[in-house]
């Protein structure tokens, strides 16, 4: 894939080439407010006249191929209820490579279809925009932070979907602001700035690059995989087998026997004691790799277990009492969730 | 009392033909202009709404030199129809779609303005074409607009009087309209089958404009002139 869009709009110029390989499937796009995102999307649709789209994605011609764009407010037709704003991109499609109910159930909006949009809550509202633009048959689905108004649950419920039909051959760039949700789903990953792109590649490439970029710590978060080991449905979790010690979570993602799961380096505590007397789930046992310079009374700690890097954020307080050192073994908990 | 019911066939048949033309007219007009930016704009806008302030008389003065067999437009309609088009009911049309055109155009223009271009994006999107995008989409969503447009239009065509006075006359059958029939009863002091008249015009203003309020709850009525 190799697409270069030009554009010079009011107070923004897209200068942009994306560059992922041909099997790239959901590509994740991330950038601070104000980038170009939005812009480029608009662009890739083919909504800018002024907009100059060039390349193709995996033999698709960009600029000639039927792209579904999801804005960031679901833009529901106002006049007609939910399942009549289906159907009608149903109609409006080139051919059904969707079953009409399928579509439904994944987004999750088969209670809602006599509903009309006013009595939406923005959660409803986006999940019916969703189906409602793959249901119109896209080669090519653009998503502006789509499931930004969802609850935690859902959100997965519908990211999941997504990556379903990305697996299936819907080619997908989705815009987000929460890194954590691409580096869960997206194989491949586009970091812009001012209209530019700073960072593309392999998800796990981005991230690292921009990990290690990031003024500040707000963003760093810790990446577990490992073998699903079961599914407790009384505990509402799943049990998973990370560098040979279990750790449970509510909504990793599963492909297959694989499972992934973020937290959050604000979410993890580090503890000299390694007995479970805590109400804290999961433990980790890993050895302390790194210890940043204070910023803001705060410090990031870089532990390590197996081949899985984890980042932990302290108070400068804790550090003064605790004064964990390089080389130290330590337990990295964080709380079921 | 067959001119008065004759004057009331000739009003509605004026009125229901000025407000269908004119939605016509006036919805790609309100459109262009609701996504027009340019200098210009502002001018175009005062030249559409002058009939609301412009003295009837003015106006209908106008149209009467233009419509004059001697003038071109006079002369090349009598060309192609053989009829003289001042003291005609084609002429009161014209005159009455000139007269009545910012009733049409504001609350349509209004509604455009206010319609949120993404819808039209998504539309695009999602493959439909122009006609498709404005039939199933436009429309719709400015119904109440499209409403108070034919409804104001048509209202408005029935009240005239000024403009046909100057440019139809007073041909009963032809061009002897509802307000130019009452002035005349006033005027041969037949105040009974004015009051008629005047009274049935009242009831039927008052109702119209009621029905137009109560489908339009959102405001569309109250438009920027």
């Amino acid at each position: 894939m190799e697409v270069v869009v030009n554009t010079t709009g009011d107070n923004l110029s897209l200068n942009v080439r994306l560059d992922f390989p041909a099997s790239a499937r959901f590509v994740g796009l991330s950038g601070p407010s104000g980038a170009g995102k939005s812009t480029l999307l608009r662009c890739l649709a083919g909504l800018s006249r002024a907009a100059k789209v060039n390349g193709q994605w995996d033999a698709l011609r960009i600029a000639r191929v039927r792209t579904g764009l999801v804005f960031q407010d679901s833009l529901l037709f106002p006049h007609l209820s939910v399942g009549q704003n289906l159907l009608l991109a149903a109609d409006f499609a080139k051919q059904q490579t969707h079953h009409f109910d399928e579509v439904v159930l994944g987004c999750k909006c088969h209670h809602l279809m006599t509903r009309m949009p006013e009595t939406l809550s923005g959660g409803e509202a986006q999940r019916v925009a969703i189906a409602r633009a793959i249901l119109n048959s896209p080669a090519i689905l653009l998503l502006d932070e789509p499931v930004s108004a969802l609850d935690d649950s859902l959100k997965h419920e519908v990211l999941k979907y997504l990556a379903t039909l990305s697996r299936g051959g819907l080619k997908i760039l989705m815009v987000s602001h929460d890194l954590r949700e691409l580096a869960l789903y997206t194989d491949y990953m586009a970091w812009m700035d001012a209209g530019t792109m700073v960072h593309q590649g392999p998800s796990d490439n981005v991230l690292a690059e921009l990990t290690s970029q990031l003024p500040g710590f707000e963003q760093r978060f810790s990446v577990f995989t490992g073998k699903l080991e079961a599914h407790l449905e009384e505990q509402n979790c799943y049990a998973i087998r990370c560098e040979g010690q279990l750790i449970y979570g509510r909504f990793p993602v599963i492909d297959g026997n694989e499972a992934m799961l973020t937290i959050d380096a604000r979410d993890i505590s580090v503890d000299r004691e390694a007995a479970n007397a805590s109400s804290i789930v999961n433990g980790l046992e890993s050895i302390i790799e790194g210890i940043s310079d204070s910023q803001d009374g705060q410090l990031m700690l870089t532990l390590k277990t197996g081949q899985t890097q984890i980042f932990a954020l302290i108070s400068q307080l804790s550090q003064e009492r605790l004064h964990f050192k390089v080389g130290e073994t330590v337990t990295a908990r964080f709380k079921l969730r | 009392m067959q001119s008065d019911i004759d004057a009331i066939w000739l009003t509605l048949k004026l009125a229901l033909f000025t407000s269908v033309l004119l939605m016509l007219i006036a919805t790609p007009l309100a459109w262009k202009l609701s996504r027009w930016q340019h200098k210009a704009k502002n001018l175009v806008l005062a030249v559409v709404a002058l009939p609301l302030v412009l003295p009837p008389t003015v106006l209908g003065f106008y149209l009467l030199v233009v419509f004059s067999p001697n003038a071109v437009a006079g002369e090349l309609w009598q060309l192609i129809t053989g009829e003289q088009l001042a003291f005609s009911f084609a002429g009161l049309v014209i005159g009455s779609l000139i007269y009545s055109l910012p009733f049409a155009v504001q609350p349509l223009y209004a509604s455009f303005l206010q319609l949120d271009n993404r819808y039209i994006d998504v539309a695009r999107t999602m493959g439909m074409s122009k006609w498709s995008r404005f039939r199933r989409i436009i429309m719709p969503i400015c119904k109440p607009a499209f409403m108070v447009a034919l409804g104001l239009s048509f209202a408005h065509t029935v009240g005239e009087f000024g403009v046909v006075l100057m440019i139809g006359g007073n041909i009963p059958g032809e061009t002897q309209v509802l307000s130019i029939a009452l002035f005349e009863h006033v005027e041969a002091m037949e105040y009974g089958k004015a009051h008629a008249l005047a009274f049935g015009l009242l009831v039927f203003s008052f109702l119209l404009m009621a029905l137009l309020y109560r489908y339009n709850r959102n405001g569309v009525t109250a438009w920027k002139s």
